[in-house]
């Protein structure tokens, strides 16, 4: 009896499994969507605002600007759920292969955006400038580990 | 290669060239064959387009040393930008009317930025500073930075244009402020 009902129990928790793992399958592409919401039209479309507001000398824009990107950070490795790869997304198998390595990134950046604020905040132009340039690293040093070049097309003549 | 438009370059700069590849350590691997439809490719092919179509000028005594004048050596004789960033024919002949404005399929397939100075489709909204960021770190100015192609002359095997001096850089910018402005819209 026991054994019949350890078998059933096995039964229903693999059902369980398989089932769950369709369901994040199927909630897969709606991740990739938002998180590349978040990356081109939040994140960069955020970071021309900030040049923009740098150009006009706005120190306020700036603090509030840079308050989104700190934001987008705190929730960012939430868009990457495990192997959510997709022929929409540039990211690349080792994020999650060096999950340790790309989960520190967020923090990295974020703390950029606090050094730039900070600037922004005591109203020093010069600063702000080369923080804003050292924010962008912090970006390109991830984007250079984990996300993959635009796909190639087949080569013209050459 | 476009070996060809590196005859446009000053003599000391080419003994410079030279120099340095002769610093660099040998590496023992082989050529890998050429792959081309086009037969006698060599022998034949590649003597007849240089001949009609190789783009050889004459070196200037001396390289400009600043300016829009520098920049444009720069552009088109030394960083050769015009050899990817001009679409090409079926022969692989730069169209010269759209001289710098980029290409859906460029070498290697790569997608290539329009570098004129449009406003909507090119770099028109850039100022000078952030066209020589983006020579010197790859960073463009929405924080964004470039991949492929680009990344690699920018970063280089040991040196790229990230080595290069801002004086140069920004030399280039002002050069590339004054072509052209075409509307071509890649990406």
């Amino acid at each position: 009896m026991n054994h019949l009902l350890g078998k059933r129990t096995l039964f229903v928790a693999v059902i369980l499994v398989a089932g769950c793992l369709v369901f994040i399958g199927a909630l897969a592409p709606d991740t990739v969507v938002l998180r590349r919401k978040l990356m081109e039209s939040n994140n960069s479309a955020v970071a021309e605002a900030i040049n923009k507001a740098i150009k006009e000398r706005n120190f306020p824009e700036i603090q509030v600007r840079v308050n989104a990107v700190m934001e987008n950070m705190d929730k960012v490795l939430d868009y990457f759920p495990s192997g959510s790869l997709s022929e929409n997304s540039r990211a690349m198998p080792e994020i999650w292969k060096k999950w340790d390595e790309f989960s520190k990134n967020p923090s990295r950046v974020k703390k950029a955006a606090q050094e730039l604020a900070d600037a922004a905040k005591a109203g020093d132009e010069e600063t702000v400038k080369v923080r804003f340039k050292a924010l962008g690293e912090a970006c390109k040093n991830c984007h250079s580990s984990f996300r993959a070049p635009k796909p190639k097309k087949e080569e013209e003549f050459r | 290669m476009p070996y060809e438009v590196y005859s446009g370059m000053a003599e000391e700069d080419l003994k410079a060239l030279i120099a340095y590849l002769r610093t660099l350590k040998p590496v023992r691997k082989e050529t890998p064959p050429l792959k081309t439809w086009i037969p006698f490719y060599r022998s034949l092919f590649a003597n007849l387009w240089l001949k009609f179509f190789g783009r050889f000028s004459n070196p200037p005594a001396k390289a400009p040393i600043g300016g829009i004048k520098r920049g444009r050596y720069l552009v088109e004789r030394v960083s050769l930008c015009g050899d990817c960033h001009t679409p090409r024919n079926f022969l692989g002949v730069p169209n010269r009317s759209l001289y710098l404005a980029g290409t859906k399929v460029g070498p290697l397939g790569d997608e290539i930025s329009n570098i004129t100075p449009d406003k909507g489709t090119g770099i028109g909204q850039w100022s000078q500073e952030e066209i020589a960021d983006l020579i010197l770190t790859g960073i463009k100015p929405n924080l964004d930075n470039v991949q492929g192609l680009m990344e690699e002359v920018i970063e280089g095997a040991s040196r790229g244009y990230k080595n290069m001096t801002r004086e140069d850089a920004l030399a280039i910018a002002e050069y590339l402020k004054t072509v052209q402005p075409i509307v071509n819209k890649i990406n």
